[in-house]
């Protein structure tokens, strides 16, 4: 008899867009948590559902088209199988589709764990005139199928009922793939060797034999630690060389195999042949050698106005919120070191306030991301654009964040998450901040106005141009050294046009927005509480001061002259580029407090203490030097490295001190 | 046997030979791309990637991708 438990582990494996995210979100509703698998930056989804007195645990993994160990999100999704061992694994299958999805669900058969399938997008397959006859397919698969519409939640209470009943059951005899004979042979010799092994005891014989032939490296390399696992893997060595000269190679036999056994299966099961689909037809628009690129930049545009126009009244209410909440706070606590700490102008509150404000931005920017993601036009996206940015040592999706960037850096490093590989990933986290976002903008605007005149406008153009040319200088630099390699090749599925469902950009949204604040956040305020201190202490007594021309910051700015003095700084300068650290638009208001004048003023009083080419040299600066904190916090979390976090900050530093003295050289040279 | 590459837009070819690196290969064949396969062009100008359709799903491969497919046209 079957006992009753009353916690169910479950898991969702299946192919990129099959609708394993709605299928997710549905079962789980609010019940959902996001955060990322341990060391990696994929997104892990987990939540409950409640079915009578049972309680499931649910992790969405990651979307995989196989279970070999080639990309990172295959070896996530093997490993928890594996050593996570949930009691069922739910394979959501693409009805539309099914051929190259069954190439998952035999692996998963094979690797022996309780599997139930939902047979996804069965509306699809009617639309395309396809007949599946589920019965059958059940039988020849030999594990249980339930149809599903996932958005209109058909089908849905059924899976749960049917994943219960499969993992409360002890009963559940799992069908052996068989592979020819020829090949068999050959299976049957590892079986035997791994059987008088350790290793039987960790995972199943079978599934380790058929991964041994396919040269599966992580097994290789698992095995080779166990005690056995020399003499294992001198067998197979012998053993996969004899495949060789005999059939070929093995990986590829085995992969034939699975397609055959595939093929076989459909035909016994699947009547009806797809025509031409409407998305082929939009296709053939979205994709033209002409059009494709504008239609791509329109849809850009439009991502972009919607996250910035939307989030702005958001985004204003926060910061003149916090603004509020901080002044009228002030004197409170009677002690104004504390005071000026928590609530001055440059104090915590209204730090938090002006951090927050991201918050809206990037909330509205994963809506939006999230309807275009799902509506299946990203991979459209990537074709269009992959070979310009081939051409620069990025990958088609790179363009995406690089056009986010003019607005704000922030963002823009969170949309790097649409990029598979790490390497390119990495290579547009590390290079995005160079790229002018909108706060460096304002500065720029107040200052070219009162420097350069009617050039103002070729200024900041200039340096927009600067922005850009330096990342794709250091993005093929990081390309040639630290992260070498060419993109990843490009192999993209392009998904069937849908309706993208707002509950899932909803709950993205809101995920990512929160993530964002609950990550971000500890990192922002570190660095908030660090520049308050060195405000509002004195440099001689170490008490407080609310004249920042005595302060700490001072002395520090005071200390690094040397150093900025072949720029032609004087102390003022490095100090507000120092207050550009919390975010770049300050540098603004904090000249105006060191030079003792209003913000309106700053810009004619600079006029009449330093000359036009040591100001470029110091846009110039500010341009390229260390992003915000905010952006810095965005490049932790999305790195997951303190390493190269601290990279982006270096670098920036040093490349921004090269131009600066270029200009300054250059400048110098010719007008001079 | 010509590179997919070379194959104009609404001919098929079978798939001969995939010529690559042990990585690309695997990831091809995962997505359905094995020897003796039917693909269909379905979009290949200029030269940008290549849509094919494969066992019924459309795949995208870039143009250098394309060129290690070899494959007789049918």
């Amino acid at each position: 008899m079957a006992t009753v438990r009353k916690f169910i582990k479950v898991a969702l494996a299946g192919n990129p867009n099959v609708g394993k995210s709605v299928i997710f979100n549905n079962l789980t509703g609010s019940r959902q948590h996001i955060g990322n698998w341990p060391g990696k930056t994929v997104d892990k989804k987990e939540g409950f559902h409640r079915y009578k007195d049972k309680e499931i645990y649910i992790v969405d993994l990651p979307g995989t088209y196989s279970l070999t160990a080639l990309s990172v999100e295959e070896i996530i999704a093997r490993d928890y199988i594996i050593y996570e061992k949930p009691d069922v694994v739910i394979n959501i299958v693409d009805a539309s589709n099914l051929e190259r999805n069954l190439y998952l669900t035999l692996q998963l058969i094979e690797l022996g764990v309780k599997t139930v399938i939902a047979l996804n997008k069965m509306d699809l397959a009617e639309k395309e005139n396809l007949t599946i006859d589920v019965d059958k397919l059940e039988n020849e698969l030999g594990i249980p199928i339930i149809p599903t519409i996932a958005p209109k939640k058909i089908g849905l209470d059924k899976l749960i009922k049917k994943t219960i009943e499969i993992a409360e059951s002890y009963k559940y005899s799992r069908k052996i793939i068989r592979y020819p004979s020829k090949i068999e042979k050959y299976i049957k010799l590892l079986e035997d060797i791994i059987s008088e092994t350790e290793i039987k005891e960790i995972y199943g014989i079978r599934w380790v034999a058929i991964k041994l032939l396919e040269n599966d490296s992580d097994i290789i390399e698992k095995i080779s630690n166990l005690k056995d696992g020399k003499k294992v893997l001198e067998k197979l060595t012998e053993i996969r060389r004899e495949v060789e000269d005999k059939l070929g190679d093995p990986e590829i036999l085995i992969a034939d195999a699975r397609y055959e056994i595939i093929k076989d299966i459909i035909s016994k099961t699947v009547k009806g042949v797809k025509k031409l689909t409407a998305s082929d037809l939009i296709d053939q628009a979205v994709l033209d050698k002409y059009l494709g690129i504008p239609i791509f930049l329109a849809i850009l545009w439009w991502i972009f106005q919607f996250a910035f126009i939307g989030s702005a009244p958001f985004c204003d209410f926060l910061g003149d919120l916090f603004a509020y909440i901080g002044s009228s706070l002030t004197g409170l606590t009677g002690y104004p070191y504390i005071d000026y700490l928590l609530f001055g102008e440059y104090g915590i509150i209204q730090g938090l306030g002006a951090i927050l404000s991201f918050v809206p931005l990037i909330m509205f920017l994963y809506f939006a991301l999230a309807l275009f993601e799902d509506s299946g036009y990203m991979a459209r996206a990537a074709f269009v654009m992959d070979r310009p940015m081939r051409k620069l040592g990025l990958s088609g999706r790179t363009i995406v964040p690089m056009v986010m960037g003019i607005g704000c850096n922030v963002p823009a490093v969170y949309a790097t998450r649409i990029i598979p590989d790490e390497k390119d990933r990495m290579v547009a986290i590390l290079t995005n901040p160079l790229i002018t976002c909108g706060a460096r903008l304002v500065l720029f605007s107040a200052i070219a106005a009162a420097f350069f005149g009617i050039y103002a406008g070729d200024v900041i153009l200039s340096l927009y141009l600067l922005g850009y040319s330096m990342v794709f200088i250091v993005a093929i630099i990081l390309r040639k050294t630290l992260f070498r390699g060419r993109p990843s090749p490009f192999v993209i599925e392009f998904p069937i046009y849908q309706k993208p469902s707002l509950k899932v950009a909803v709950v993205r949204m809101w995920d990512r927005g929160s993530l964002f604040f609950k990550k971000a956040g500890s990192v922002i305020l570190i660095g908030l509480i660090i520049i308050g201190l060195l405000t509002i202490t004195d440099a001689s007594t170490y008490t407080f001061t609310s004249n920042p021309e005595n302060s700490l910051i001072a002395l520090l700015g005071r200390s690094l002259f040397p150093i900025f003095k072949p720029l032609g700084w004087d102390w003022r300068l490095i100090v507000a580029a120092i207050f550009g650290f919390i975010a770049k638009e300050i540098v603004l208001g904090a000249s105006a407090m060191l030079y003792g004048v209003g913000e309106a003023d700053i810009a004619s009083k600079m006029a009449s203490m330093y000359n036009p080419i040591t100001i470029f040299g110091y846009l110039t600066f500010i341009q390229l030097y260390i992003p915000c904190i905010v952006t810095i916090a965005a490049i932790k979390h999305e790195t997951g490295s303190w390493r190269w976090t601290i990279f982006a900050v270096v670098y920036g530093i040093i490349l921004a001190y090269i131009i600066n003295w270029l200009v300054i050289v250059i400048g110098y040279g010719i007008f001079g | 046997m010509i590179p997919l590459g070379y194959l104009s837009e609404c001919h098929s070819g079978i798939i001969v030979d995939i010529r690559g690196g042990r990585g690309l290969v695997r990831r091809l064949i995962d997505m359905g791309l094995t020897s003796g396969t039917l693909v269909h062009i379905i979009k290949s100008a200029g030269p940008g990637p290549v849509l094919i359709e494969v066992r019924g799903s459309r795949i995208a491969v870039g143009r250098g991708i394309a060129m290690k497919i070899f494959v007789k046209e049918v």
